[in-house]
C-alpha cells in the first residue's frame, strides 16, 4: 500500500472517530447530528480515494470510485447544512433544492453514464481517474456554490460585533479548518481533468480534523471534553486493572489492584473537576459579559450626564461674566465680589466635571496619548513663566535649578505632562504661606526626574499612602483651602503611568515642606 | 453689520448669545437645530455659523457634511462651540473645515467674540469698522 493510499485510510477513519465522539456527546442536538454526518461523508470519500489507489483493476477502480462520488455528493449539502445552523440563519427552500439535487446526483451516480462515463487508465501513483459525464460540471458548480455560500455565511457571523469571544474563536477555528480541508481536498477534483500529480495534499485534509479537535479541546464547541476525559481514566483504569490481573507475584497484584483503586478515585475526581471547571467557566462568561455592560453603562452615564452638566455651567459662566462685565448694567460694588465668588465656584465645578471626564476615559481605557519629542526644560521655564505672577502675589519664590548634564529630548504627550507639573507647582505654591518653590530637573540613568520642592504645610505619613488615589484630598489642605477635587493627583498618577514612569511625594511631616517627584523614562 | 449664524438648541444659551452679539453690534439669526440651520443658511447667507455639535435630530458633524456640498454655501466659515470633548469628533469636525473647536466651558461670551472678531476682521479691517 502506498502512503497516498494509507493517509487516505487513516484520516478517514479519524474523520468518522471524531464525528462519532461528537454525535455521542450530544445525539440530540442538531450541530452535533450534522457534523456527524458531515464527518461521515469526508470519511467515506476518504476510503474510497484510498481504495482507488490500491486495486490494480478498472473495474474494481470504479466500485471504488462511486464510493468516494457518494461521500463527495453529500459534502456541499451537510456543510451547508451546517454552517446555516451553526450561524442561525433560515433557508427552507434552498434546503429543499439542496436535498433534491444531492438525491438526484446520487442517482445518476449509479444509473446511467451523465456522472462517470467510464475509467481512463491507471496513473504511475496508482490512481484511477475517471471518465467524466455530461453532468458532472453541473455538479461542480453546484458544489462550489454550496461552499462558497457557506464560508460567507461563517464570515458574516464573524463580522457581527454582539458575537461572544467563545463563539467568535470557535466559529473562526470552523472557518479556518475547513477552508484548510476543502482547499486541499478540492485539487482531487483535477485528477480527473488530466492533470495528474499524486495527491501528496490530502495531508493537509487532515488538517481540518486537527482544526476541530482543538475547537473541542479549548473551546468546548461540542461539549465533548468531557467525555474525552472520560475515555482516558476509564481506558486506563482498564490498562491498570488487566496489568494487575495478569501480574505474576501476590505482591504485585496487591500493588496492582492498589494502584488501580487509588486511581480510579483520582480519575473520578479528575472527571468531576473537569465538568466542574467547564460548568464553572460558563457561569464566569455570563457574568463577565454581564459586568462589562454595567461597566460601559456606567462609562457612559458618566459620559452623557458630564456633558450635560456642561450646558449650565456654561450659562452661569456666561451671564456671570457678562454682568461682572457691566453688560446688563452697572454692577454696584459690593456685588463685585459675590459675583466673583460666584464665578470662581462655577470653575471649580467646570474642572470637577472635566476631572471626573477624563477619569471616566482614563478607566474605560479611552484615554489616548499625544506623543511627541518634547524638552522637559522648555517646559518647566514656560510653566514657571505661567505661575510666576501667582508667587510674587505671595511673595514667595518660584526658582528653576538647572540640570548638571544636558537633558534629551523625550517622547511624552505634551499637553498631559504639561498639566501634571502645572497641577504641582500650582498646589505648592497655594499650600505655601512663606519661602517658596523649587523646581528641579535631573537625569538618572535612562530616567529623566522632576522635583518640586516647596517650604509649605507639608504630609503627614498617613496622608502620602493616600494622597494618589481618587478622592483623597488631604486633611491637612482641606482644612486650610477647599479648592481641590481630590482628584488631580489620581489623574496626574494615571497620566505618569501611562507614560510608564512614576509619581511620589515626600514629606519631613507636617508643617515641613513638601518634594513631589515624577520620573519618566528616557526612550 | 456682520451677520452670524447661532444653531444652538439650549433656549438659555440662545438667549445669552443674543444678547452678547446684539450687544456687540452682530446681526444675529438663531436656530434650534441643524436642519433649519441648513435651511436659513441657505436663505441669509450668514458670515460665520456658531455651531453646536449635540443637536437634536441631525448633530453638528452631520450638518457639517451637508453644508460643505452645497454649492451656495459650502464655504461658509463654521466655528464649533460645544460641550462635547471628544478627540475624534474634534479631528472629524476640523478636517470639514471648521475654524476652531471650541470648548463651551472653557470661554465666556466676551472671548468667543475675541475669537469671532479676529477671525472676521483679520485682513487688517478695524473690527468696528466693519460691524
Amino acid at each position: 500500500m502506498t502512503i497516498f493510499a494509507l493517509t487516505c485510510f487513516v484520516t478517514g477513519t479519524l474523520a468518522g472517530f471524531t464525528g462519532f465522539f461528537v454525535f455521542l456527546k450530544g445525539m440530540k442536538q442538531r450541530l452535533n447530528q450534522i457534523w456527524f454526518i458531515f464527518n461521515l461523508s469526508i470519511a467515506i470519500w476518504l476510503v474510497g480515494l484510498g481504495g482507488t489507489l490500491i486495486v490494480n483493476d478498472p473495474t474494481s477502480a470504479l466500485i471504488w470510485q462511486k464510493v468516494l462520488y457518494v461521500g463527495t455528493i453529500f459534502i456541499p449539502f451537510l456543510f451547508l447544512h451546517f454552517c446555516v445552523v451553526l450561524t442561525g440563519k433560515k433557508y427552507d427552500n434552498l434546503f429543499r433544492i439542496n436535498a433534491f439535487l444531492t438525491l438526484f446526483f446520487t442517482i445518476i451516480l449509479f444509473v446511467g453514464n451523465l456522472f462517470i462515463k467510464g475509467m481512463k487508465t491507471e496513473t504511475s501513483f496508482g490512481y484511477w481517474p475517471v471518465e467524466t459525464g455530461q453532468l458532472y460540471y453541473p455538479f461542480l458548480t453546484w458544489y462550489g456554490l454550496n461552499i462558497i455560500y457557506g464560508f460567507i455565511l461563517l464570515r458574516k457571523k464573524l463580522q457581527e460585533k454582539s458575537l461572544d469571544l467563545n463563539k467568535q474563536k470557535q466559529i473562526s477555528i470552523i472557518y479556518y479548518g475547513t477552508m484548510i480541508g476543502f482547499i486541499f481536498g478540492s485539487i482531487n477534483f483535477l485528477l480527473d481533468f488530466n492533470i495528474i500529480f499524486p495527491p501528496f495534499h490530502n495531508f493537509f485534509v487532515s488538517g481540518y480534523l486537527v482544526f476541530t479537535a482543538l475547537a473541542i479541546a479549548r473551546y468546548n464547541l461540542f461539549d465533548i471534553k468531557v467525555i474525552l476525559t472520560e475515555i482516558l481514566v476509564v481506558a486506563t483504569a482498564i490498562t491498570l486493572f488487566i496489568q494487575a490481573f495478569i501480574a505474576e507475584t501476590l505482591l504485585l497484584k496487591v500493588f496492582g489492584f492498589l494502584l488501580f483503586i487509588i486511581f480510579t478515585i483520582f480519575g473520578y475526581q479528575l472527571v468531576k473537576s473537569v465538568i466542574r471547571e467547564i460548568e464553572l467557566r460558563a457561569k464566569l462568561e455570563v457574568l463577565y459579559g454581564e459586568l462589562k455592560k454595567l461597566d460601559d453603562a456606567k462609562s457612559e452615564f458618566i459620559s452623557i450626564a458630564s456633558h450635560q452638566l456642561r450646558t449650565p455651567l456654561t450659562a452661569v459662566k456666561g451671564y456671570v461674566s457678562m454682568i461682572l462685565e457691566n453688560s446688563y448694567g452697572e454692577v454696584p460694588g459690593e456685588m463685585n465680589q459675590p459675583l466673583k465668588n460666584v464665578y470662581a465656584s462655577n470653575e471649580r465645578l467646570i474642572g470637577l466635571v472635566n476631572e471626573i471626564l477624563n477619569i471616566s476615559k482614563i478607566e474605560a481605557g479611552k484615554m489616548e496619548m499625544d506623543l511627541e519629542n518634547t524638552s522637559l526644560e522648555e517646559l518647566i521655564l514656560d510653566i514657571i513663566n505661567e505661575l510666576r505672577i501667582k508667587a510674587d502675589a505671595k511673595k514667595l519664590y518660584l526658582t528653576y535649578l538647572k540640570p548638571t548634564v544636558p537633558i534629551p529630548l523625550i517622547s511624552i504627550d505634551k499637553t498631559k505632562i504639561r498639566q501634571i507639573i502645572m497641577n504641582l507647582i500650582d498646589n505648592s505654591i497655594k499650600y505655601t504661606e512663606k519661602g517658596g518653590t523649587a523646581v528641579r530637573l535631573l537625569k538618572t540613568d535612562s530616567k529623566v526626574r522632576i522635583e518640586i520642592s516647596d517650604t509649605g504645610i507639608g504630609l503627614e505619613k498617613d496622608d502620602i499612602l493616600k494622597l494618589f488615589e481618587s478622592f483623597s484630598r488631604v486633611k491637612a489642605s482641606s482644612r486650610t483651602r477647599a479648592e481641590g477635587t481630590g482628584l488631580g493627583l489620581y489623574i496626574a498618577r494615571k497620566y505618569v503611568e501611562m507614560h510608564k514612569g512614576k509619581i511620589w511625594v515626600e514629606s519631613p511631616g507636617k508643617g515641613q515642606g513638601s518634594t513631589f517627584f515624577i520620573e519618566l523614562p528616557i526612550k | 453689520m456682520k451677520k452670524l449664524l447661532l444653531i444652538e438648541d439650549e433656549p438659555v444659551l440662545v438667549d445669552l448669545f443674543r444678547d452678547k452679539f446684539s450687544k456687540e453690534g452682530f446681526d444675529i439669526l438663531t436656530v434650534f437645530d441643524s436642519e433649519s440651520g441648513l435651511q436659513i443658511a441657505r436663505i441669509e447667507k450668514p458670515d460665520l455659523i456658531i455651531l453646536d455639535i449635540l443637536l437634536p435630530i441631525r448633530n453638528g458633524i452631520a450638518f457639517l457634511k451637508k453644508l460643505r456640498v452645497e454649492r451656495e454655501v459650502s464655504k461658509t466659515p463654521v466655528l464649533v462651540y460645544s460641550c462635547l470633548d471628544a478627540p475624534d469628533i474634534k479631528n472629524e469636525a476640523l478636517k470639514l473645515g471648521v475654524i476652531d473647536y471650541l470648548l463651551k466651558t472653557k470661554y465666556t461670551p466676551d472671548q468667543l467674540v475675541e475669537k469671532i472678531k479676529a477671525y472676521l476682521y483679520k485682513n487688517g479691517e478695524d473690527a468696528q469698522q466693519g460691524v
